[in-house]
């Protein structure tokens, strides 16, 4: 399998009251041609940034240094008009809100067709045709109505179809999905995996999957990796990550997921909080919070190390690795 | 449709009550037609007999429905002091001010419209500054300032436009327009700066919503993003304020209209006010009154225009 997209050392910083603050710091991924890469970490640990900066979206106070390779550009160094010709078109994103991601005041169908119009070459009625068509593809019923109405006359599973409807309109070759279903409730929330999956198979696109959700990930994803306080800390396979997961951090978080006919009273935690942007400890980044700490951990910085299943930045591997 | 009627409906006990305190507030002022028009001079015989002849010896219950009942005819009554119809009156003054309203409010929105865009896009940047700035002074300077230097100016130094010598459109629309040209510009740049400053605002604020970035992720350029997604979600606020600034102006251009001579309805009601002309002035506030009201009614027709989710009669109450 060909890689699509390749990030190195990606360092995303955005200039604060507290000054450079990196909230993505050194991030390397590949994802290769028709697979699914997942994003997995709690909130703050940079994974949307990461998308956004891949997207060329972030603020304006946010700056992308590094590398990110998609076919034979890196996207932080090409023009912003040859950019608006990559986005939507060639790498499309499906935001977490499908509430509020969606103009309130145009009709749902010119919405999806304004892609359309607007990287390929097409008339007005084809493009109307092509909305309608991905609004059929993404299931929904009396796709000629939808085309006229409004989001808020849709329901909010509904309005997630027509998001993923527009990033599919151009055939993109890599779908963006930041927690695309964590705004839904549970049974909405099957449907739309199942219809990313579809999309998928179909269409042979790539899609990196950001979410906090270990349940989506084992669904949908074939590699993944694990964010903490804007770094990798682990990457590997799928079925590795939930046989074998190896920081302490993936260990940590399969072990605060709720299991089926095991009696708990509490279920584990992880104590403490991801560190701030701006107050990121000198040594390893989850020392504060680990049960395994030991004093190197908190001298300096462990480099994400080679095991033999996986990637891991974590000392306790270190002799492993050599 | 329902939500048409309704609101029509609506403006006729808000009319009742604008003809009322009007009605009021004329008698309250102290000072008598009858005395106005013969003078101090007078002997009490006349004066007796003029106040008669205007129905003003009797109670002033009926005095009012004795009006209201004729303003329902169309009657708005007869000029105390120029003894002519006062419907004529108005329909001679008004399109002036409208003609200067509309005027005014086309170039407030020829300047407020860019400059608010380009200001909240470039937000914080001097571009903003300069716009804030200039905004910020539009609103401070006094307006018969402005005129008189716009005067000295275009009219005086340079001859360029007339500062006075309005003729109505259907004489002469080229010599209207010159003469209009002055006062709607200096009154126009005066109200664009509120209305840049809440474009700006609004837009401000949508810039940053979640359906912008999604345009964005699309591939859309900066200016179809703003132009085409944007800025109609920022139109409501903006929609608001020219409805009450139209409103404003169609009965509060006295300034403009004094200093660039133009007869225009503000100044017929003031005028009317110093006459004591009340029967004028009575007709021409309920005029001004039913004109606030249908602009009113346009703004909020306007707004489900805009804004599909605005729907008749929910949400448009404003």
């Amino acid at each position: 399998m060909s890689v699509i997209l390749d990030v190195r050392n990606l360092v995303t910083t955005f200039s604060t009251d507290y000054g450079k603050v990196a909230v993505v710091d050194g991030v390397d991924f590949v994802i290769k041609q028709g697979e699914t890469l997942g994003v997995v970490g709690e909130s703050g640990c940079g994974k949307s940034v990461t998308s956004l900066s891949i997207m060329g979206l972030l603020a304006q106070n946010g700056k992308s240094e590094g590398e990110i390779r998609f076919h034979d550009k890196n996207l932080l160094q090409v023009s912003e008009k040859e950019m608006q010709k990559i986005r939507g078109n060639e790498i499309a994103m499906i935001f977490q809100e499908p509430m509020t991601s969606l103009n309130p005041l145009h009709p749902v169908g010119k919405q999806i067709g304004e892609a359309v119009l607007l990287h390929l070459k097409v008339s007005k009625a084809e493009a109307k045709q092509r909305a309608i068509q991905m609004l059929k593809a993404v299931g929904m019923p009396r796709a000629e109505e939808i085309y006229n109405e409004y989001p808020h006359q849709l329901s909010g599973g509904m309005r997630q179809r027509v998001m993923i409807a527009m990033a599919m309109a151009c055939d993109p070759k890599l779908i963006i999905a930041d927690e695309p279903t964590t705004a839904l409730d549970v049974t909405i929330q099957a449907q739309i995996l199942d219809l990313m999956q579809d999309v998928k198979e179909q269409t042979g696109t790539s899609i990196m999957l950001i979410t906090h959700d270990l349940g989506v990930v084992s669904e949908m994803c074939d590699r993944v990796i694990v964010m903490y306080a804007g770094q990798v800390v682990e990457e590997t396979d799928v079925e590795t990550l939930f046989s074998e997961p190896k920081h302490p951090y993936t260990v940590g978080l399969m072990e605060s997921i709720p299991e089926l006919g095991t009696e708990k009273e509490y279920l584990d935690t992880i104590p403490g909080a991801v560190p701030l942007a701006h107050q990121m400890p000198t040594g390893c980044r989850f020392a504060p919070r680990c049960s395994k700490v030991m004093p190197i951990c908190e001298q300096k910085q462990p480099p994400l190390l080679e095991l033999s299943n996986q990637k891991c930045r974590c000392w306790l591997y270190q002799e492993v690795s050599e | 449709m329902m939500f048409v009627v309704k609101r029509l409906l609506l403006t006729i006990p808000i009319l009742i009550l604008v003809s009322i305190m009007t009605f009021s507030l004329i008698h309250m002022i102290p000072g008598d037609p009858a005395r106005v028009i013969l003078g101090q001079e007078a002997t009490p015989e006349a004066y007796e007999a003029l106040r008669a002849e205007l129905g003003l010896d009797k109670p002033i219950v009926t005095q009012y429905f004795t009006w209201l009942g004729n303003v329902v005819q169309g009657d708005l009554g007869m000029s105390i002091t120029d003894r002519v119809p006062v419907a004529d009156l108005i329909l001679q003054r008004l399109p002036a001010t409208i003609e200067l309203t509309i005027g005014t409010f086309i170039f407030a929105l020829i300047i407020a419209i860019p400059t608010g865009i380009l200001a909240a896009v470039r937000r914080n940047t001097w571009i903003d500054y300069t716009a804030s700035f200039t905004a910020l002074g539009g609103m401070s300077i006094p307006n018969f300032w402005l005129a008189l230097m716009a005067i000295i100016y275009f009219s005086v130094e340079n001859q360029w436009l007339p500062s006075s010598g309005y003729v109505p459109f259907s004489e002469d629309p080229k010599a209207n327009l010159m003469a209009m040209l002055l006062p709607c510009m200096v009154t126009g740049l005066r109200e664009s700066a509120m209305l840049m400053r809440m474009l700006r605002s609004s837009l401000v604020e949508v810039v940053h919503m979640d359906f912008v970035r999604t345009a964005k992720a699309k591939g859309l350029n900066e200016v179809r993003m703003v132009l085409g997604h944007a800025l109609r979600n920022a139109l409501i606020p903006v929609v608001t304020t020219s409805g009450l600034m139209i409103a404003g102006l169609l009965g509060g251009l006295v300034i403009t209209e004094s200093i660039f001579s133009i007869p225009g309805f503000g100044r017929l009601i003031v005028e009317s006010v110093f006459k004591r002309d009340y029967v004028t002035v009575q007709g021409a506030i309920l005029v001004s009154a039913v004109l606030v009201v249908v602009v009113n009614l346009l703004v909020d027709l306007l707004y489900a225009v805009i804004d599909p989710r605005i729907k008749a009669g929910k949400g448009a109450e404003g």
